[in-house]
């Protein structure tokens, strides 16, 4: 459980601070973020919690498509957000 | 350790903005995606144990390759050179930046890691048990 909490910390932390650097510019930004967040805590929670992978291959499959879905997910998030540095300098 | 990777990658994102955040999600994960792919290939070695740790049933007892101390540096720095190849435009130390990102991820494996979790122990014979580094397990 404090590793969980530790992992919760450390993700919504980080998350923080990337809002607090942007402004968002359309209505999936900003909220978009967090729930993707609360996906992510979901996912580790089946990690943590569900029966083991049926196999080697099995875990590292469903690692992969994790690790790639999160990163497609994130690229697309990104473009709903602009830098307060640049939204400033263009205002 | 998991999504707790994925914290460091949005305040890397805050520090440096150009730097696309899939990348460095990749980035945080790059070692684990290459252990993914080795292992697919035969190549590392796991095995599932359940309750092996309490948070994760895998025994990751091979893979110098990937969840080294030296094989963590290569695939940083080819991260890094990689990076600098595709957006010159970042200069040098957003590459620099992916790079530490990589391998520092290996750090934070090292943080929940089963306590026979040794970085430098997992190389083939003749780097083996000259140093060790057992993980300190935060679940156990």
């Amino acid at each position: 459980v404090f590793a969980f909490l530790l992992e919760v910390a450390i993700l919504f932390g980080g998350m923080y601070l990337y809002l607090k650097t942007t402004q968002s510019i359309s209505r999936t930004g900003r909220f978009g973020i967090v729930i993707f967040g609360f996906v992510m805590l979901m996912v580790q929670s089946t990690v943590f919690f569900h029966p083991p992978p049926s196999s080697d291959k099995a875990a590292a499959i469903t690692a992969l498509v994790f690790y790639f879905v999160f990163a497609g997910v994130a690229c697309w998030l990104e473009k709903q957000l602009i830098a307060r540095s640049r939204a400033s300098s263009t205002t | 350790m998991f999504v707790g990777h994925y914290g460091p990658s949005f305040a890397v994102k805050a520090a440096r903005a150009s730097i696309p955040l899939w990348v460095v999600f990749i980035a945080v994960q790059l070692i684990d995606v290459l252990w993914a792919i080795f292992v697919l290939l035969g190549i590392e070695k796991v095995r599932i144990v359940p309750g092996f740790t309490a948070t994760n049933p895998l025994d990751l007892y091979y893979m110098p390759y990937t969840h080294s101390l030296i094989g963590a540096t290569v695939w940083a720095i080819a991260a890094g050179i990689v990076y600098y190849l595709f957006r010159k435009v970042d200069g040098w130390s957003a590459a620099a930046i992916v790079g530490a990102a990589v391998f520092l991820s290996l750090g934070a494996r090292l943080a929940c890691a089963s306590p026979r979790f040794a970085v430098v122990r997992q190389f083939p014979q003749g780097w083996s048990g000259t140093l060790e580094f057992p993980g300190v397990c935060l679940s156990a």
